[in-house]
């Protein structure tokens, strides 16, 4: 049995290499051309509706040709996951997602070993003892023995990867999105230097699985800011920082986003955004707030933003119930304001 | 170019962005990629290497501009510039135009509103005669465009070491030191020679090298002078803060309350990031199969002794009395001071304060 095992644990390797390198080479090529210069990577977002500007363009070009892994910051809904997402997407590969939260820990992220099937191999292994040691004298041949066959127990064979592993063992490279790695816990950071800085990571009963080096995956770390990350992991990325979109970039957005908008009403719509973002708030909108207010004004069958429809619907774009009270006194000047522009 | 980089880390660490050797050697593989050509290009990139928070995107930003700017150092002409400052400047615009600023008509009839008539006239007539000069500033001046000229005093300022200054008053100390790095005694000495010299066009010459001197000595004083603030300044501001942090509360003066409110602030939110996030484990919370499994196999696979696991985060609740009596005036300010920038980042901070009665 163990025998057995063994072998189908070392047999697919030579079958899956020659596939690979079979299917490498377009892709190679499409990616490369994907990401080789600024501008393409700019028109290629634009083309899945997510509109850039010079920097983010810049950090994805040297992402890539640095392999160098990207930590996002800003506030929250200006569209950090989104980059990853649509990068993913722009460059035809899958993306993995690890969600971080408070007390993830290595289990979750890198790998777990599959408990239930250990403890049905020790039951196994047990019934089938006497075969294997069968015509053993003494106890140090039947220990010379019981080395003989390899250590399955912690094999690949019996190993759950996780996100993190999922994405280094990913043949043809993929984007890891570690979302939010600010709500983790010190400690998950530094699991998280190793397979930063070398692509690699060490599971102390295999050893070091790496991550295919002409397919490096592309890591995307996002975080809210709501505590400072250690240095050590500064220091591996790439820092961009996302803020607020100025109106003509916000435009914009809500016109590849929510292409029914009609122009008057996008304009006025951003202006009023732009204008709440000045006023001291508890939560400011941000994009994803702009983006679901055009959609639910053209559910209304809205043209133009008059004071009440705006005040009935202010809940879409403020989520405190402060920040509406403090607004709906200005919503007429605000409403004003924007109508004013045109 | 690496000098160049290394000078601009050493700026950024002086403005308190902190970028580790890795980080620069990050940069330089990253610069070897992207090349200098396009100037936002290698912006943006030293910029997602080097400064790692909003904060220091800004400090950066304004070192940014500060260090790799050179132009307006040279575009900026002294009030009464000559003719050849003119000149000069119009070749800077129009970079492809030919080097020699004494071949270009275009300056001498726009001869700069300030300029004095007579002496442009003068030297529009000199244009013909002037022999060219020998020292080697000297045909850097009038025959060199900006960019040469720019180049020679960052390459002076840098072989002097400008950027080792460390108090105002070192400034014309340096600028002393730059102009005769860039060959100032053979200037000197050809102006002196062709003044005595018989020949009308010599001393039209002399005259003129005069000028330009006088003109790239306050050019220089303005370079070292940008020197001192990139340099310098952050690092008198370094040695405030040091001074300030020893020195007793009681003695500190009025002048220095904005400087203590920034170093309060920083301590404060040192203090909130260590504490915040403490971890405790309990004997309660969710079970930990994995651990329970691996600790429960030494025992035949039964499960007799159970792991849990469970984290609480313990954020800090500060409550703090405070006496604000006069004898305590300046220790209370700054307590108060302290309290006020914790509230700013952790939620819960009382502070009572009482000099006859308690009050919150």
């Amino acid at each position: 049995m163990p025998d057995a095992l063994l072998a189908r644990a070392v047999q697919p390797l030579p079958v899956a290499l020659p596939n690979l390198f079979k299917r490498g080479s377009p892709l190679t090529l499409d990616r490369d051309e994907h990401l080789a210069t600024i501008e393409a990577i700019h028109s290629g977002l634009a083309g899945l509706n997510y509109i850039s500007n010079e920097q983010i363009a810049t950090a994805v070009f040297l992402a890539y040709h640095l392999d160098k892994p990207v930590l996002i910051e800003g506030p929250p809904g200006v569209g950090k996951t989104e980059l990853a997402k649509s990068v993913a997407d722009m460059l035809g590969i899958s993306c993995i997602r690890l969600q971080c939260y408070e007390g993830l820990d290595e289990s979750k992220a890198i790998y777990e070993w599959k408990y239930g099937k250990q403890l049905l191999y020790t039951q196994v292994l047990k019934e089938t003892l006497g075969e294997i040691l069968d015509g053993a004298k003494g106890l140090t041949e039947s220990v010379a023995k019981l080395h003989e066959f390899g250590d399955v127990f912690f094999s690949e064979e019996f190993l759950e990867p996780r996100p993190l592993m999922k994405a280094l063992k990913e043949e043809a490279g993929c984007v890891l999105l570690i979302d939010e790695v600010d709500k983790s816990d010190h400690e998950f950071e530094s699991l998280l230097l190793e397979m930063l800085s070398d692509y690699q990571l060490s599971i102390p009963e295999i050893g070091t699985i790496k991550a295919n080096p002409d397919r490096k995956p592309l890591v995307f770390l996002t975080s809210n800011n709501t505590r400072e990350i250690s240095d050590a992991l500064k220091r591996r990325c790439l820092h961009l920082y996302i803020p607020f979109p100025d109106a003509d970039l916000e435009s914009q957005i809500v016109q590849a986003r929510v292409p029914e908008v009609p122009a008057e009403l996008r304009r006025q719509l951003v202006t009023f955004i732009q204008a709440l973002r000045e006023m001291d708030l508890k939560k400011v909108p941000a994009i994803s707030e702009t983006i679901d207010w055009a959609k639910a004004l053209i559910l209304l069958h809205t043209e133009s933003l008059d004071a009440d429809l705006v005040k009935q619907t202010l809940n879409v774009i403020l989520k405190f119930q402060e920040d509406i009270e403090s607004v709906t006194g200005e919503v007429q000047m605000l409403t004003n304001k924007a109508l004013k522009g045109s | 170019m690496e000098k160049t980089i290394v000078d601009f880390v050493k700026v950024l660490r002086t403005a308190e962005v902190k970028v580790s050797p890795a980080e620069t050697l990050d940069v330089m593989a990253a610069i070897e990629f992207v090349g200098y050509e396009d100037r936002a290009l290698f912006k943006n990139t030293l910029s997602m290497l080097l400064a790692k928070n909003p904060e220091e995107k800004e400090t950066f930003e304004t070192c940014f501009e500060k260090f790799f700017t050179f132009d307006d150092v040279m575009q900026a002409p002294v009030a009464g510039g000559s003719p050849d400052e003119a000149e000069d400047s119009d070749a800077f615009e129009d970079e492809n135009s030919g080097n020699n600023p004494q071949g270009q008509p275009g300056g001498k009839g726009s001869g700069q509103g300030s300029g004095n008539p007579s002496e442009a006239e003068d030297a529009e007539s000199g244009n013909e005669d002037t022999p060219p000069p020998t020292s080697a500033l000297g045909q850097l001046l009038l025959q060199g465009t900006r960019s040469d000229l720019m180049v020679a005093m960052a390459e002076a300022g840098r072989a002097v070491e400008v950027n080792q200054i460390v108090v105002f008053t070192q400034k014309g100390l340096y600028t002393r030191k730059i102009m005769d790095q860039m060959g100032l005694k053979a200037l000197q000495e050809e102006i002196t020679e062709r003044q005595e010299a018989a020949d009308r066009g010599e001393q039209r010459l002399a005259g003129k090298l005069k000028r330009a001197r006088d003109q790239l000595r306050d050019q220089v004083r303005d370079y070292v002078e940008k020197q001192f603030f990139l340099h310098a300044d952050e690092h008198g501001k370094q040695l405030r803060e040091e001074l300030l942090k020893k020195v007793k509360l009681s003695n500190l003066e009025k002048r220095n309350h904005k400087d203590v409110q920034e170093i309060v602030f920083k301590m404060a939110k040192k203090l909130v990031s260590i504490h915040s996030k403490r971890r405790k484990t309990h004997k309660r919370g969710q079970l930990d199969i994995r651990k329970t499994l691996r600790h429960n196999m030494q025992y035949d696979g039964v499960f007799f002794d159970l792991k849990w696991k469970s984290v609480k985060v313990d954020r800090p609740k500060v409550m703090c009395i405070c006496d604000v009596s006069g004898s305590v005036s300046n220790y209370s300010r700054f307590l108060l001071m302290f309290l006020y920038s914790l509230a700013e980042i952790i939620p819960k901070v009382r502070s009572f304060a009482f000099s006859s009665d308690l009050a919150k």
